[in-house]
């Protein structure tokens, strides 16, 4: 044992550099080649630094509890300094109440599309939707006599002062406006008309039928033929010069440059097709709510993150709460500016995209930073066009959803503006416009293989889309004015929050802190007294009063019975106390109880108290998972509270004369008023605020894990959808200096 | 106060007014980790933990400072906070990121830490007459014959025997809390 203490030593002074040079390499060519030693030594080491954790711990203590406390201190010395302290944090909000405010700023139904909406319109009013009596099931009449003609007519029947849709067989679908049809005098077909069609679809039915498809002598690449006769009474009808009927061809895909051709019997007997005309493809609008025109992906992340993405309200505030870095005098900001933005959006995955040869003239890796203003697109010009106020527009439309979807992609937001502010256009000419926009890149391809589907546009007056554009422009202004402003209170506000619950939790630390205090100061008063009754002991009284929080200090003397009382009291263990004067000893009991909820699980919050008999406070014991546990000094008797949450909903527990042992608790539903009669049956008002401080901390520690949750999503979704929005998370070196305590 | 004062402060063991002066910084930190998911609770405790090892770091002497302390801290608690996230969500995936840099600078240290804490909760299992022995040897670096007559031992040999006692329970738990013992 003597060579073992000389070795610890050694190792001591090894650890603590206190080794002369000499002693130092023969100890470390020990250390080379004894690996118990070796381990020894790093024993050694890991209990220095333990030692060294648990010393820093007590120091650490100290400050936090002078933090706490000069907090307050100071707190109430100068309430503005406040500020400082908690505002640091930059943060971004939304919230259900939020939304609602912005939504005032349109009265319209987005959100909540009625039953009363007409589900789907097209150009064509059809009365209604449903009404059988227009669209008849295609009858099929036996062959006709025509022998060279094998394919069957088909023959509806028509009331012609109504508009009617019919599909036919093969899935050619026919818009009849009404008062289509004139008899041969030129007077309106008033009566049921016979509507005789012949199609040829595929070219199965085409060679069947001997037609040929061919214009002159070039031939033709047919997307199908169709006939189409009408009679009245038997009498063949005309069409009527000033409508025109729609017929939608089933296709699989559009393809560039389809053109119609009349059809012209020849002599014998086979057709030449001439006189081509560029179909138009009207555009067939929509119910402006059942369309889609966030940015792409935007609800699949909502939902991925956990939230409800049909909650059109929440999506919407969500979205249009961006807006709020476009106004004028916000704080948009803009890195496109620096040369390394390159966008993330690759395009090239949509592989429905078919670049005709002509027009990728520059592959994309020559383009650096072909979006050029790629900051994405206003939120508060989509909440001014996805509104009522835009049905039956071109923007009603999905050949616009499309469009919007790249739109987005691309960020540029006069390309949009160039699609609102031109209603009354072909949707084709205003995609060539975007093409002569951007002149390179695959947006300029993707944007030439839109145009060259010819998609039409919607037949209004063009007098009403020019007072829609300029409500859109006046419009997204003031939107986007009106949800900064509203961002900036919503902000002001949460923040005002956050710093109010700061104060109170300080304070109730403050307060927890002082009760522990003047409990361990009362039951070591208490012990101390019965200790040294039997010990045959004076002790010095404290001081009784005010200065509870310093009295223990004051009074400490080494190696004496208060000292051994105190720490036995500190430590709640029992101990042997020892009046090294006259050698009489005392031991002071200390017993342990244990306490298990049951169900811990079901509740959000749950606390445990002791209420001593002999003492004025409560103590608040710790404990995890529903297992709380506390060592019980004899001499008193304790009474038991527990309380725990559920949301609002408050259980309780209260057991008389608790003694060392082990306790299931089950605990009990309860109003919140009958919770306060009861602790207030206890005549424990600490106990009773405790309690209030404990339900207003759950409520508000769900207020605050919702909006610190809609922080994050805010946070998250800006970065993805706003990459070039300058990233402003706080940087630790921000810190401000707190005015010096006193 | 300025940063060097209180590096020298903790060197010359008067850290109860460092510390008092980095507490100052406790706001910033509760609020970070508050912000993401952290409970009031789990705040204190990283604090403490991050208080604790830029202590320590700052009692080397190889320590020079190269950032001012609040950034020191403010990393180190980020750090420490994703550690946590992390083993809580058992993977480190799905985290926030929340940009986070000198990791190296802080791994070692945390893993130093680790141990560490095994040998803080094998001394705290000790009792508290040996902690305190243990500490006031080492930490206070008091002589045994003042050891002895601050715990009330009859001599200067009761308190050695004891404090050898103490030294090698804490050595034979520690040994098997690490049964297996990287060599030097």
């Amino acid at each position: 044992m003597r060579s073992e203490l000389q070795q610890i030593q050694q190792i001591e002074q090894y650890l603590s550099g206190q080794l002369s040079a000499e002693d130092l390499a023969a100890f470390e060519n020990l250390l080379a080649s004894d690996p118990t030693l070796r381990e020894k030594v790093e024993l050694q080491r890991g209990i220095h630094n333990g030692l060294d954790r648990i010393h820093w711990k007590s120091q650490i203590r100290g400050a936090r509890r002078s933090f706490h406390q000069k907090r307050i201190g100071w707190r109430w010395g100068g309430g503005l300094g406040l500020a400082l302290l908690t505002t640091v944090g930059f943060l971004l909000f939304n919230s259900p109440k939020a939304a609602h405010s912005i939504r005032l700023f349109h009265n319209d139904k987005t959100a909540t599309p009625t039953a009363s909406d007409t589900p789907i319109l097209s150009p064509i009013k059809t009365s209604t939707a449903v009404d059988s009596s227009s669209v008849f099931a295609p009858t099929i009449l036996p062959p006709v006599t025509n022998p060279s003609d094998p394919i069957p007519a088909q023959i509806f029947t028509i009331y012609t002062t109504r508009d009617t849709i019919l599909s036919s067989a093969e899935g050619l679908t026919l818009s009849i406006p009404a008062n289509a049809f004139l008899e041969s005098n030129g007077r309106l077909a008033k009566g049921p008309v016979q509507l005789l069609l012949r199609e040829a679809l595929n070219a199965e039915d085409i060679l069947k039928a001997g037609l040929s498809t061919r214009s002159g002598d070039q031939p033709l690449e047919t997307a199908g033929m169709f006939l189409i006769d009408a009679k009245e009474d038997g009498r063949l009808l005309t069409l009527n010069p000033q409508t025109t009927l729609y017929a939608d061809v089933p296709a699989n895909a559009i393809k560039p440059g389809m053109m119609l051709y009349t059809g012209v019997k020849k002599a014998d007997s086979t057709i030449d097709w001439i006189n081509p005309k560029p179909l138009e493809h009207n555009l067939v609008c929509v119910d402006i709510n059942m369309l889609n025109f966030y940015p792409p992906h935007y609800l699949d992340s909502i939902r991925q993150r956990g939230y409800n993405d049909h909650d059109k309200r929440f999506t919407d505030s969500l979205y249009y709460s961006f807006a709020q870095y476009f106004g004028s005098g916000t704080i948009y900001r803009s890195k496109v500016a620096q040369q390394e933005y390159s966008p993330r959006i690759a395009l090239k995955s949509d592989t429905f995209i078919e670049p005709r040869r002509d027009s990728v003239t520059s592959p994309r890796r020559n383009s650096v930073g072909w979006f050029p203003h790629s900051c994405g697109l206003n939120p508060a010009s989509i909440k001014t066009i996805w509104t009522e106020k835009f049905q039956h527009t071109l923007l009603a439309t999905h050949e616009f959803e499309e469009r919007l979807y790249w739109l987005h992609k691309c960020g540029d937001q006069s390309l949009l503006d160039l699609y609102i502010n031109h209603l009354d256009c072909n949707l084709y000419e205003l995609d060539s416009m975007v093409v002569a926009k951007t002149t390179n890149g695959d947006m300029h391809a993707l944007f030439l293989s839109f145009q060259a589907r010819r998609d039409g546009k919607v037949k209004a007056g063009s007098r009403q889309f020019q007072e829609l554009s300029d409500y859109y422009n006046k419009k997204t202004k003031e939107i986007t004015n009106a949800i900064a402003q509203e961002q900036q209170a919503y902000r002001d506000k949460m923040q005002t929050l956050e710093r109010l619950s700061e104060e109170k939790h300080d304070i109730h630390s403050q307060d927890s802190v002082n009760r522990a205090q003047q409990q361990l100061y009362e039951e070591y008063n208490y012990n101390l007294n019965r200790v040294a009754k039997k010990l045959g002991y004076h002790p010095k009284q404290p001081m009784p009063g005010q200065t509870v929080y310093r009295a223990p200090i004051t009074i400490l003397g080494w190696c004496n019975v208060d000292r051994q009382v105190y720490l036995a009291t500190q430590n709640r263990r029992p101990t042997r106390i020892i009046n090294q004067e006259n050698g009489k000893t005392y031991t002071l009991r200390y017993s342990p109880a244990n306490f298990h909820i049951l169900d811990p699980q079901n509740y959000d919050h749950i606390a445990v108290y002791l209420l001593p008999n002999k003492l004025s406070t409560f103590m608040r014991i710790t404990g995890s998972h529903g297992n709380f546990s506390e060592w019980l000094n004899d001499f008193f008797h304790y009474d038991l509270v527990c309380i725990a949450y559920k949301n609002e909903q408050a259980y309780y527990y209260i057991q008389s004369d608790i003694e060392a042992g082990d306790y299931s608790l089950g605990l009990i539903p309860i109003s919140a008023a009958q919770l306060d009669e009861r602790l207030n049956d206890l005549h424990r008002t600490d106990l009773i605020e405790d309690n209030h401080f404990t339900r207003w901390e759950v409520a508000d520690q769900k207020r605050h894990e919702q909006y610190m949750s809609v922080v994050r999503l805010h946070q998250q979704l800006r970065k993805w959808l706003f990459p070039c929005l300058i990233d402003d998370l706080p940087e630790p070196v921000i810190i401000r200096e707190t005015p010096t305590y006193k | 106060m300025q940063d060097q004062i209180i590096v020298e402060l903790i060197r010359s063991g008067k850290s109860d007014k460092a510390l008092n002066s980095l507490y100052k910084y406790f706001p910033l930190i509760r609020k970070h980790i508050r912000n993401f998911g952290g409970t009031r609770q789990d705040a204190e405790d990283i604090f403490q933990e991050g208080l604790i090892i830029l202590c320590r770091k700052a009692k080397d002497p190889s320590f020079t400072l190269i950032a001012q302390l609040s950034t020191y801290l403010y990393s180190v608690c980020r750090y420490l906070w994703k550690d946590e996230t992390g083993r809580r969500l058992q993977t480190t995936d799905s985290l926030p990121d929340i940009g986070v840099g000198d990791e190296e600078l802080w791994q070692a240290a945390i893993d130093e830490e680790t141990h560490a804490r095994l040998a803080e909760k094998v001394l705290n299992g000790l009792g508290d007459r040996c902690r305190e022995l243990l500490l006031l040897f080492y930490k206070s670096q008091l002589r045994l014959k003042d050891i002895a007559q601050r715990m009330g031992y009859s001599s200067e040999n009761t308190a050695k025997n004891q404090k050898y006692k103490c030294l090698e329970t804490a050595r034979t738990q520690l040994r098997e809390q690490k049964p297996t013992f990287e060599t030097l």
